[in-house]
């Protein structure tokens, strides 16, 4: 995959957890509980997991076996 | 516990780091590459977790609740930047063997002396007070275990140990473990798996003390939360609120790139940008453990401690204590402490570097009186200065500790530290991506950045030192009050802004210098330029290579010297060592390889001091630079032209070799054919004589000539046909005559065509036909001509005494098959492939020849394959041969 390809997935990968982990969108959850657990907690360790899994979906299907850097170690 | 027990504690677990330390150096030292274990990397990046996550977490969840998080929610969400700023700045780092962010910065902006020592001296304002915080976190958490359940912060039972024995200690290590190898480029594996075990020990002690407290004390996590909306809302559902929330997010996640210690880990060690890919998910995952439990600490706490309250900094260890548990308080402990150690050691070695390499080699490089003192060992100087700048710094740091962190929570320190860190975002970014960026402007947006910072954020912290009123109490209360999370991220954005704004329009308004102008087009199309960085960095004038030499001789020692001039040489396939005179090239290679060791600015002024260089004009770095984009994109093109010649020299061998198997074929078919008309001929041609020169033959021997000579004729007659009907279908002259044929019928006509045969020679035959069986779409003279070749082979082959043929015919997956087979000895498998060829039989006259051309199969193969279906032969069940066939059912619609 090319670099830029790469880069702009990345980037859009940022944007989205810009977005999930916003102020605005965890009031959303302010009130409630999930199993006894309040539900804003809930909710903003969801979606760190989501993210978290989601990079290593996008690393893993953007991966090249190519050497980056003709000078790496 | 005892003090002494804390205190052994505390020796011991850094006995036990360097042991760890020295293992890892020696396993590397004997070839085990664990330096680019990806795993390793990521886990080393956690150094970003110091105390102030392993304690001042806790304290923030327990007075904000959720707001803690955005720490560690910033670098989650920056952290798929990396690929394009982290990884930009290894391979810049990589090329110009760049050691520490001043000298980043410095380099960027024309390696300039000035800017590289502004940007360590801010350094060492924001740092300095983070090791201190650790510093404290460390005499806190000594004196709170010391104490036992009272939980005492400043008075202990017994002897305690100062905090300054223990920076001794970890000097000790920065110093066996940072200085030895000072050269840029070497990894230091030891620091790196140090830091790594450090990360693995503060996860499992934090974890381990989340999962008492959670399920010891409370009963599960559900009920550490049962509370949790009588104490306060999560996050108050308010402008500022959201402000706040998106602010510390956005200072963390710019922190965790430009720290010096993330730098150090991220940038100087990194072995491979692939390491990168596992960072990005891993280094997230382990912030997210790491929190797992702060919460239910610092809920716990809360309530635990609801009657007399403690700092709550300090639940991780007092709730531990209260219940009366060593063992998880000193678990605790270690935790912590592990934290601590690991910043105190990646920030001062990285600090250290930048003091030594920014501010004190270029102030002292060429001072007569410290060349006399050393007088030929001028290589130790760079060790000598780091070693001193370790002292400096944690002494500083002591300081610090000592006269001011008393009066601050530690959540307060780190991120008033985070601020200053940021200021160096926009040199940094601008510098990578906007090629306009000037020295000036970068210079002056940091500095305009900081004072904002420091009047807001660290002058409030001097206004009270040693118990002494520095500034009007009135104007104390005022910037006292400012100190919390508001005014943080309040002065994060007026200071970016003002920063941002300033480098902006300065670098818009100046211009920028020739070396600065080089720089920053290498800096942005680094990509571009790493492979061939010595021709795109521009320098005119005059050096002897002698002095080069000698001058790399002083800081780098005799060997390492012969060893990068030797690899030059390999590099660029010249003979150095007759040269009298350095070129560009060679200048700009032995400039690199001097910033490793003494940072840009030093090595720069070095190598000015041995050449004669001429001024160079904007225009001789934009020539130079076009041709070197020039010889870059003629280079890729060339790659590009010789990938497509090799593609196309494959292709004509590989035509070549066709055509030659194809001659030689040819030459295989004309002498078979000719082989096999010679025997008729010959056969024709006696018979003639002998009729022609003996009239006195009877009349029957001569009907009997005549007959083989007519019989032979017909033989010859049938090859020809069979020969031209060959040629035909391979030329693709001969098209297939497509209709609907009832294959029943088809297969019943051969069958009996052939009667009289089978009839003679006592075969029997057995027809299995599907019933119903449809027309089919085929040439049908051509289909027959292939069942009745089958038909004969078996009547050829088959059991000479007790004969037996079966045919069957059916519709299989869209295909009708037809098998043939007899009972006949069968085929053996290795000819099977190859009974389709050509004149098979005339070629191999080892095997039994019976009566025929040799041509019938590769004719039934052809009119097979111009189906579009398929033949082959395989052994029968029992014995004999079995021919199968199939064609596509075309069903009649």
């Amino acid at each position: 995959m090319e670099a830029k390809h790469k880069t702009t997935i990345l980037f859009a990968a940022s944007v989205l957890g810009l977005f999930l982990l916003n102020a605005p969108i965890l009031l959303y959850f302010q009130t409630g509980s999930f199993f006894g657990l309040p539900k804003i907690v809930v909710y903003t360790y969801t979606a760190w997991l989501f993210l978290i899994v989601f990079y290593a979906i996008i690393i893993r299907s953007t991966q090249t076996d190519k050497k980056l850097d003709p000078q790496d170690d | 516990m005892t003090s002494w027990q804390v205190v052994g504690l505390s020796i011991g677990y850094l006995l036990v780091l360097f042991g760890v330390g020295y293992y890892i150096q020696y396993l590397a030292g004997k070839g085990v590459r664990l330096k680019k274990n990806p795993a390793l990397y990521s886990l080393s990046l956690a150094v970003y977790c110091t105390a102030w996550t392993f304690y001042g977490s806790v304290g923030m969840a327990a007075d904000h609740v959720l707001q803690y998080m955005t720490i560690y929610l910033g670098p989650t969400i920056t952290a798929p930047l990396w690929w394009v700023v982290v990884r930009k700045m290894i391979r810049i780092s990589r090329v110009q063997r760049l050691g520490t962010l001043s000298e980043f910065i410095s380099a960027r902006y024309g390696k300039d002396q000035t800017i590289g020592q502004l940007v360590a001296f801010f350094f060492l304002i924001g740092i300095i007070p983070y090791i201190a915080l650790q510093i404290k976190a460390i005499d806190q958490s000594m004196r709170v275990l010391s104490s036992g359940s009272e939980f005492s912060e400043t008075a202990s039972t017994g002897f305690t140990l100062n905090p300054i024995i223990l920076l001794i200690l970890v000097g000790i290590f920065i110093v066996i473990f940072t200085t030895r190898k000072i050269q840029s480029g070497n990894k230091n594996t030891g620091l790196v798996g140090t830091m790594a075990l450090e990360s693995i020990i503060k996860l499992v002690a934090f974890a381990t003390i989340g999962i008492a407290i959670t399920f010891m004390w409370f009963d599960g996590p559900a009920d550490v939360f049962r509370e949790v909306t009588d104490l306060k809302p999560i996050l108050p559902n308010k402008a500022s609120s959201y402000g706040e929330w998106f602010g510390l997010m956005f200072l963390s996640g710019i922190a965790v790139m430009f720290l010096p210690r993330q730098f150090e880990m991220a940038v100087v060690e990194n072995t491979s940008e692939r390491q990168l890919n596992t960072s990005i998910w891993l280094f997230p995952l382990y912030l997210l453990l790491i929190n797992l439990f702060v919460l239910p600490i610092a809920l716990g706490g809360n309530q635990l401690f609801a009657s007399s309250p403690i700092n709550s900094d300090l639940y991780v260890l007092a709730i531990p204590l209260q219940a009366g548990s060593n063992m998880l308080a000193s678990i605790s402990y270690i935790g912590g402490f592990a934290a601590a150690t690991g910043m105190i050691i990646v920030s001062t070695h990285s600090l250290s570097k930048m003091l030594s390499n920014s501010v004190l080699m270029p102030l002292m490089i060429n001072r007569k009186w410290l060349n006399e003192l050393f007088q030929r060992n001028e290589q130790y100087i760079p060790v000598i200065f780091r070693r001193l700048s370790i002292v400096i710094i944690l002494m500083l740091s002591y300081g610090y500790y000592a006269i001011v962190t008393d009066r601050f929570s530690l959540i307060a320190i780190g991120l008033i530290s985070f601020v200053a860190v940021s200021q160096f975002a926009p040199a940094i970014i601008g510098g990578m991506f906007w090629k306009r960026g000037t020295r000036q402007g970068a210079q002056w947006g940091m500095i305009i950045g900081f004072v904002i910072w420091f009047i807001n954020l660290v002058y409030p912290s001097f206004a009270v030192v040693g118990g002494q009123e520095i500034l009007s109490p009135q104007l104390t209360s005022i910037l006292q009050s400012q100190s919390s999370v508001n005014t943080i991220t309040t002065t994060l954005f007026w200071s970016l802004f003002a920063n941002v704004g300033a480098y902006v329009w300065i670098s818009l308004l100046g211009k920028q210098h020739s070396v600065e102008r080089n720089q920053a087009e290498i800096f942005v199309d680094i990509f571009k330029y790493s492979t061939a960085y010595e021709s795109s960095v521009v320098w005119k004038g005059v050096a002897s290579f002698p002095d080069v030499k000698s001058l790399m001789v002083r800081f780098l020692g005799e060997s390492k010297t012969d060893k990068a001039i030797a690899q030059f040489a390999t590099m660029h396939e010249i003979d150095v060592e007759e040269s009298a005179l350095a070129d560009s090239k060679f200048m700009n290679y032995a400039e690199k390889h001097l910033t490793g060791v003494i940072g840009s600015s030093s090595a720069r002024i070095l190598v000015s001091s041995v050449a004669k260089e001429e001024e160079i004009g904007m225009q001789d770095v934009v020539d130079i630079l076009k041709e070197s984009q020039q010889l870059l994109k003629l280079n890729k093109e060339l790659t590009k032209k010789s990938d497509q010649l090799r593609k196309a020299t494959d292709a004509i061998a590989r035509a070549n070799k066709a055509l030659k198997q194809n001659d030689e074929l040819k030459d295989e078919f004309l002498y078979t054919v000719t082989h096999e008309m010679r025997t008729p001929l010959t056969s024709i041609r006696a018979l003639g004589e002998i009729l022609s020169d003996h009239d006195d033959i009877d009349e029957e021997t001569q009907k009997h000539y005549l007959n083989t000579i007519v019989s032979e004729t017909e033989r010859m007659t049938r090859l020809i046909s069979q020969v031209l009907d060959l040629e035909n279908f391979e030329s693709g002259k001969h098209q297939l005559t497509l209709y609907e044929v009832d294959m029943e019928e088809l297969v019943l006509h051969a069958l009996g065509s052939m009667e009289q045969v089978f009839r003679s020679k006592n075969i029997k035959v057995k027809a299995d036909i599907q019933r119903k069986l449809n027309t089919v779409l085929a040439d049908e003279d051509r289909i027959t001509q292939v069942v009745l070749n089958l038909l004969s082979n078996a009547v050829k082959h088959c059991n000479p005494d007790h004969g037996e043929i079966s045919i069957t015919a059916y519709v299989l997956n869209g295909y009708l098959k037809v098998n043939i087979s007899d009972n006949g000895k069968g085929i053996k498998p290795e000819l099977q492939q190859v009974i389709f060829e050509k004149f098979f039989q005339a070629k191999n006259q080892t095997i039994r020849k019976p009566k025929g051309s040799g041509l019938g199969l590769a004719i039934s193969k052809k009119i097979i394959e111009l189906h579009e279906g398929k033949i082959w032969v395989e052994n029968g069940e029992e014995t004999g041969a079995k021919f199968c066939f199939t064609i596509p059912y075309k069903q009649h619609m």
